[in-house]
């Protein structure tokens, strides 16, 4: 079996089953811990509860008006590469093609002139963030070899697709196998590091908005 | 014959004096050279036929430039060829017997079909000898090997999975000559010939891709020398046969086509000379000279898709069930650790509670 | 919040009473009491963006990076990861995470009761939605299990206990 037959193959099947697997334990496995009953009486209704909990899902993506002298830098530089990444994982001709055959559905892409322009400017964004993540004295004393591997697994996926479609480097089935390589990898890596925040993003500031609204802080 | 081609005998004798005296030979050597090149034998060539379907010879038989008649006729002595040659049976192997002995060591030894090994070789045999052995034999007096398709380079539809005759290409059976793979299922017909003339004309093998193929006809990708390429580029892809894109030209990878990966000369040789070649008549190219491209999926999905699964691609469901029952196993381990977890805090709340019932110390 | 369980049994002996041992053991194990579903869900959510700082006072003023909300549960996280996680079994027998230890308890008083007010700014600007003031809470009554929160509330706590006054 030729590496990229390894790597679309058997290497996918098992990087798919792990990342499965891991999830569901991860989040099993903390869910299930012990539920505080709160005792205090609550200040909403239920159904605030639940309003609340979605407009927190939807404002906690922009800092409030005060913070964001401060803060809103940092935060639109991470949110652009986030952008142009779910732009060009799902709006590729190739990948639509790929997730389609695992899901059975496809939706129109983009050009892919344009796609390697985003992607070009997502590799900038990401080598800024990393830039920042070094030199910013809070994120260099609160950064651990999560964080930096998982941003070496992204940028790792990231660098070989863009090589692939340039066709630079090596022949293009060498660079399409390691890039299918590199996703397999990053799959294997998701359950156990930061890039599980994928899955927790919504439900996280949703409880958020919940719980503040119990306590009468609406927005 | 040479009057047929219109060189009276008094050219051709003008001819070798000349090439005689430009060599610095003297006039009397001219007439010798005449004798020679008169009785001078044509490269000796076999043409061994095991697991195939004739499809290659075919392709051969088709060659624009130089022509079948021509090759044959002219330029080579085709001593052995058991779909060609008027003999049969026990002529047609002494012949082959007797070619052997008089060109030893000098004979280029053309194979197309794959060899089984499967039954002590019994699935292919001629004359009641197996395949193996032949080539074995017909090997050992070989200048060079030329394995005309994908079958005898690389093991093509007989090696695919699951190879029930146990199939090998002739690389894997014979390790001490030259060979020159020349695959394709079939072969362009010039690319084999040429690939022949070369060998024929300078006795050097050409420059070897990683594959033994001629790099001349198999340096560079289909997609390379596609003409759809700035499709390709533009990301404007046929989504289906007959499509809107399919037929305004558009690029065929989501169709399945294989050019990013498959080297041959398609694009720019194409075939029936240089008439049009598959991508050019709408349909994927289907790598048929690369290793093992029976089994590398659908020719129909695109060569980003995963390849796993009973047809070797996925679908839908056979994704489905992998990842319900990855996700369910996980839930259960999921549920042991919280469960642990629990446990160990009960536990250190209760050590806690001892402590403090016993005073601290 | 409801009380942790067992807390007005705690021992209401500051640090110098206890050896180092029984001070880790105490704070682990109030912290034990402490984290359930809702707590390691915060701690699991943090991917250290460090953009809580920016809504710390105390951060602000000095522009002093261990003031950074999150950093004040660091021995917490670090616990939780170790003992109740889902991989807690893994990190323990990889040692991927160490023992919080009581000189580390020790540093992180100041940072737990002297450089917080609770005022919730870094619960409002967490991207992630991490309530990181509760967090603080629940980490500052795991230090009264272990004795190493300030002497003051010890006394008003016996106080309280004694006279059912504030």
């Amino acid at each position: 079996m030729d590496l990229l037959g390894f790597a679309r193959g058997p290497a996918l099947k098992v990087a798919l089953a792990i990342f499965c697997l891991g999830v569901a334990w991860r989040i099993a496995g903390f869910a299930l811990l012990r539920i505080r009953r709160d005792l205090n009486k609550p200040r909403a209704s239920p159904a605030k509860f639940l309003t609340e909990g979605l407009i927190a899902v939807g404002t906690r993506s922009w800092p409030h008006p005060e913070f964001i002298g401060r803060t809103g830098a940092g935060e639109a530089l991470g949110y652009s590469y986030h952008l142009g990444l779910f732009a060009l994982v799902l709006l590729f001709g190739p990948h639509i093609a790929f997730l389609g055959s695992l899901f059975g559905i496809t939706w129109p892409g983009l050009p892919s002139s344009l796609i390697t322009v985003i992607s070009v400017l997502t590799l900038a964004l990401f080598l800024a963030v990393l830039f920042r993540r070094v030199t910013n004295p809070v994120m260099r004393m609160l950064s651990n070899f999560d964080d930096y591997f998982s941003w070496f697994i992204t940028m790792l996926v990231l660098g070989t697709g863009l090589a692939a479609t340039a066709h630079i480097g090596a022949p293009y089935q060498t660079l399409l196998a390691l890039h299918i390589l590199s996703f397999d990898a990053l799959l294997v890596w998701f359950p156990f590091g930061k890039l599980m925040h994928a899955f927790y993003i919504f439900p996280s500031r949703a409880i958020n908005g919940a719980l503040l609204a119990r306590k009468g802080a609406t927005s | 014959m040479l009057r047929q081609h219109g060189i009276s005998r008094r050219g051709f004798i003008k001819f070798c004096t000349a090439a005689a005296s430009a060599m610095a030979l003297p006039p009397s050597m001219g007439v010798a050279m005449a004798e020679q090149l008169i009785h001078a034998r044509r490269p000796s060539v076999l043409y061994l036929s095991f697991q195939e379907c004739t499809g290659c010879l075919e392709s051969l038989t088709r060659s624009f430039a130089p022509t079948i008649e021509n090759l044959i006729f002219n330029v080579i002595s085709l001593d052995y060829d058991d779909t060609l040659m008027a003999a049969a049976g026990e002529a047609a192997e002494s012949a082959r017997m007797q070619a052997m002995k008089d060109n030893f060591g000098k004979y280029v030894l053309i194979v197309d079909g794959s060899v089984p090994t499967g039954a002590g070789g019994a699935y292919c045999t001629a004359g009641g000898r197996s395949a193996v052995d032949t080539l074995r034999e017909a090997a050992k007096g070989a200048a060079a090997i030329v394995c005309v398709g994908t079958c005898s380079a690389f093991g093509g539809i007989p090696f695919a999975d699951p190879n029930p005759t146990e199939a090998w290409p002739v690389m894997a059976i014979v390790g001490d000559k030259p060979i020159i793979n020349v695959s394709g299922c079939p072969p362009i017909p010039e690319v084999i010939t040429g690939t022949l003339l070369q060998f024929v004309t300078t006795g050097k093998v050409p420059d070897l891709d990683e594959h033994r193929r001629p790099k001349v006809f198999f340096g560079n990708t289909i997609h390379d020398r596609c003409y759809r390429r700035p499709f390709y580029d533009q990301g404007k892809f046929a989504k289906s046969f007959d499509d809107e894109g399919a037929r305004n030209g558009w690029c065929l990878y989501e169709l399945g086509c294989k050019g990013p990966t498959t080297y041959n000369a398609c694009a720019t040789v194409k075939w029936n000379g240089g008439t049009s070649f598959p991508i050019e008549s709408g349909h994927g190219c289907i790598g048929c000279s690369e290793p093992g491209f029976w089994d590398k999926g659908s020719f129909y999905a695109a060569q980003s898709t995963p390849l796993w699964g009973k047809a070797g691609e996925s679908s839908p469901r056979e994704v489905l069930e992998l990842t319900a029952a990855a996700v369910a196993a996980g839930a259960v381990i999921g549920v042991a650790s919280a469960g642990v977890s629990r446990l160990r805090q009960r536990r250190s709340a209760q050590d806690a509670d001892q402590r403090e019932s016993n005073g601290d110390n | 919040m409801s009380a942790p369980a067992g807390m007005l049994g705690a021992s209401l002996a500051p640090a110098e009473q206890r050896s180092g041992e029984a001070r880790v053991a105490g704070a682990m194990s109030g912290f034990a009491r402490e984290v359930g579903a809702l707590s390691a869900f915060r701690l699991e959510s943090c991917i250290h963006c460090g953009i809580c700082a920016d809504a710390c006072h105390f951060y602000i003023a000095t522009e002093d990076p261990q003031y950074t909300p999150i950093w004040k549960v660091e021995p917490f996280k670090q616990a939780y990861k170790r003992e109740s996680s889902p991989f807690a079994p893994l990190i323990r027998l990889l040692g991927l995470k160490r023992e919080v230890t009581a000189d580390q308890l020790e540093q992180w008083q100041h940072l737990l009761f002297d450089s917080c007010n609770m005022c919730g700014r870094c619960s409002l600007i967490c991207p992630m939605g991490i309530d990181v003031a509760a967090l603080i809470e629940q980490a500052r009554h795991a230090m009264f299990e272990a004795g190493l929160a300030p002497k003051e509330l010890y006394q008003k706590a016996a106080h309280q206990k004694l006279t059912g006054q504030p």
